[in-house]
């Protein structure tokens, strides 16, 4: 027993120092994934951190208080959408680091816990599973539908990377000019003032724009920059051009804020800056507008100025970055430290106790309804928090990330590793979520015959969806058909190993030898080899 | 309390299920320190009235007076986990144990109504407490002979240790009195001799004991007062030579026609 305990430690150590050292494996860790290299590595790695976040609170209620929870993705919703929308209300001026974000997402889901909890506190089984269900569908449909907080179907993007810190930085003049003059088309219907404007800023360092090419001239022209970092300053936009009025927009990308007001030089009739700007689509921060009316202008150039007031964040972490895989992999370790504690405690014991019987478990002197709260809030709890990291891994919050499915991928990792057993839950999620990224990646056969590649070209149905010919060899991609092998893992589970890889309470005989030993009987019903026992 | 050497007072204690009066106005007492079993025919009500009073299910009407540690509560408006807090344990008739949980733990899981510790408690690790824990408990589990089992699974125990074993759990609540739901039913004779000094151990220290016991044998041997219910009516009460005596016991255990053979009767 206390040899098998520190063979366990022993590997506990060496995958700690594994995941500490993967930041800085470089082109050493690309030979494990070839296909898309080291990066990759440390990004499916970070995933499944994530994954083993959510499992293990999932796997409170799930696992240790016994309660099916099909609704898991609810609480990863609020939590996403909370610490994004905590960054995005101009309002609000939060400058709060991470950590503060999400410890409020995880209270927040934590309160939605206890309120879907309390009504619920009678129900178990199927009906708990049901209602859990149910909840999610309305987080969901709300938050496809309320448009004006969530973004709707789109949903929020370009909110900054998680910053563990934000300093002051002091404020910034932004110069814009504008030159007008006039069109030598003259007037068309499309420009009806036949004036052409150009727009110029300083300083430079705040403008990287270029003119988009699909922008038709004098009628609509677009300027893009993506920051290459963009807690680096803020984001300058040239908007709207559409030959009657000259819209500029700052978009300042938050951390920054505009917060004094613009002036534009030598008033004219018909221009004005407005700050802040009102109609701000959701995904967007605070989009100061500078507008000229062409039509009431007449050639010369224009000068507007707008103080720029950031906080700016001082470390950003981003995703695929050492600094950001190793938050994770410390709120991974808080999550499983925090866990083994209460699974361990007299509030560990009174869940299990929950779980195997809640009506003995009162005569214990249980107050099952109080004991259970406690777990669907730190069940909601750690869900908010790994929703908040999977906004800021993402970069991007939608109803498309977080779906129903989402829910049946946290849960599987625990069917898989074994309910209840936290060994079990890390594992179930190393082997789902690796398995899945795993089965993203193209797989290149060089040297194949050609009859195999001619096969594989003639052939449809499943085989084109998972085979394809190239230049070097056949390719297999099973990125399209993962979910039926998903399906086949579970199935064979539930057939050969129904408590998971290490069910709960050192249940399960040891796996391989069990594998071993299945197989073998499942071979000898197959192919009538086993003899009958004598005497049988 | 009418009668302060009582522990427990019910009075007209009344269970309806739909049309079924399964307990019906059930008035009795139990003496602080004695052993006193509930006896009837299948279905006279002996487990509902053992529910009525852990409030597994809510009685209709009457009133349950029980003297707890710190003084007489009413047992009808207080729900099941503060009944057991307030000083009854109970056994159940088809085992209830936690089945996932080892042994030690099932006896740890009767000590949470009296010992402290919630969610930050936990968070905090509290190494020693739990120590003391499992202190307490193996003492239970050597009290009913289990302590080299403690590791174990609790459903790999044999069912004669299974029902032990739910007596310690019920013991590690710390009550005052204990309800026994059938402890004998499935025991050989060696197994219930030892029972019956179990009993008599936890008599001895200081636990007030209700028993429903099929095997007649032992209730005589061990009980001080015996309750007889039939049809969820209270239909004989006394001591069990008295009782089992009484025409209508035998009534209802034997039918209407049974005539005790002349000198068989004892």
């Amino acid at each position: 027993m206390s040899g098998w305990r520190s063979r366990s430690a022993q590997f506990l150590l060496a995958l700690l120092l594994f995941l500490l050292a993967l930041p800085w494996l470089g082109p050493a860790g690309a030979e494990l994934l070839p296909a898309t290299g080291h990066g990759r590595l440390m990004e499916v790695c970070l995933l499944i951190l994530i994954y083993v976040i959510l499992a293990l609170g999932l796997n409170v209620v799930v696992g240790f208080t016994g309660l099916l929870d099909l609704g898991y993705v609810a609480f990863m919703t609020v939590g996403a959408y909370t610490s994004v929308l905590l960054y995005r209300q101009p309002e609000w001026q939060f400058t709060g680091s991470f950590f503060v974000v999400a410890f409020i997402a995880g209270l927040h889901c934590a309160l939605w816990g206890v309120l879907r909890g309390a009504p619920t506190l009678r129900l178990t089984g199927d009906y708990y599973a049901i209602v859990t269900l149910a909840f999610a569908e309305i987080v969901f449909l709300l938050v496809l539908n309320e448009s004006w907080l969530t973004g709707g179907p789109s949903g929020i993007k370009g909110y900054p990377p998680i910053a563990l810190s934000y300093q002051e930085a002091p404020a910034r003049q932004v110069e814009l000019r504008l030159r007008v003059s006039p069109d030598p088309r003259g007037s068309t219907p499309e420009n009806p003032s036949g004036l052409t404007a150009e727009p110029s800023f300083t300083p430079q360092d705040l403008w990287l724009g270029e003119l988009s090419p699909d922008a038709s001239p004098g009628l609509r022209r677009r300027y893009e920059r993506s920051s290459p970092d963009s807690g680096a300053g803020p984001e300058l936009r040239f908007r709207n051009w559409d030959g009657q009025m000259a819209f500029v927009e700052l978009e300042a990308q938050a951390p920054w804020v505009v917060l004094g007001s613009g002036v534009i030089d030598g008033e004219s009739p018909g221009s004005a800056v407005q700050i802040p700007m009102e109609g701000r689509e959701p995904g967007a921060f605070l989009k100061p507008l500078i507008y000229w009316d062409l039509a009431l202008l007449s050639p010369g150039e224009y000068r507007a100025e707008i103080r720029l007031e950031p906080r700016f964040a001082r470390q950003v972490l981003k995703d695929g970055t050492p600094g950001f895989f190793y938050l994770v992999l410390l709120l991974a370790l808080i999550t499983l430290g925090a866990v083994t504690l209460l699974h361990h405690s007299r509030l560990g014991r009174a869940w299990a106790a929950i779980k195997a019987d809640p009506v003995s478990a009162r005569s214990c002197g249980i107050q099952v309804g109080g004991e259970k709260m406690i777990a669907f809030a730190f069940s909601g709890f750690v869900g908010g928090v790994g929703g908040s990291l999977m906004a800021f891994k993402f970069l991007i919050v939608s109803t498309n990330i977080f779906d129903f499915w989402s829910s049946i991928v946290v849960l599987c990792c625990i069917v898989l590793g074994g309910m209840g057993n936290i060994r079990g839950v890390l594992i179930g999620a190393l082997c789902f979520i690796g398995l899945g990224e795993l089965l993203r990646e193209p797989y290149l056969f060089a040297g194949v015959s050609d009859s195999t590649r001619a096969w594989v070209e003639n052939s449809g149905g499943i085989v084109k969806q998972i085979l394809s010919v190239k230049e070097e060899g056949v390719e297999l991609n099973l990125a399209r058909t993962r979910y039926l092998f998903f399906g086949l893992i579970l199935v064979l589970f539930m057939i050969f190993r129904p408590g998971g890889l290490l069910p709960p309470g050192g249940r399960g005989k040891p796996l391989l030898p069990e594998l071993r030993q299945r197989l073998t009987a499942l071979a000898g019903d197959l192919f009538h080899l086993r003899k009958d026992p004598p005497g049988a | 309390m009418r009668d302060p050497a009582h522990i427990l007072e019910a009075e007209g204690i009344t269970v309806q299920f739909g049309g079924v009066r399964a307990v019906a106005g059930v008035s009795l007492a139990i003496h602080e320190g004695s052993i006193t079993a509930l006896i009837g025919p299948n279905g006279a009500g002996k487990t509902t009235f053992f529910n009525a009073l852990t409030r597994l299910v809510q009685p209709t009407s009457g009133r349950l007076r029980f003297v707890a540690a710190e003084g007489e509560v009413e047992l009808t408006t207080m729900p099941p986990d503060h009944i057991a807090r307030a000083g009854i344990a109970r056994t159940f008739q088809n085992i209830r144990l936690f089945t996932d949980l080892s042994v030690l733990d099932n006896v740890k899981v009767g000590l949470h109504g009296r010992t402290r510790g919630g969610f930050w408690r936990a968070l905090a690790g509290n190494r020693a407490e739990e120590q003391r824990l499992t202190g307490a408990a193996l003492e239970y589990l050597d009290f009913v002979g289990l302590a080299q089992r403690e590791a174990e699974q609790s459903d790999s125990l044999s069912y004669g240790e299974q029902r032990k074993l739910e007596i310690a759990r019920a013991l590690a609540c710390g009550p005052r009195l204990l309800l026994l739901d059938e402890p004998a039913a499935g025991m050989n004779p060696q197994e219930t001799q030892a029972l019956v000094e179990l009993i008599r151990r936890i008599r001895r220290a200081g636990v007030t004991i209700l028993l429903i016991e099929h095997d007649m044998k032992l209730v005589m041997r061990i009980s001080d007062f015996v309750y007889v219910l039939d049809h969820g009516e209270l239909i004989a009460q006394g001591e069990p030579a008295l009782v089992q005596k009484d025409a209508r016991v035998i009534e209802a255990y034997l039918g209407p026609q049974y005539r005790p053979p002349a000198g068989e009767a004892n």
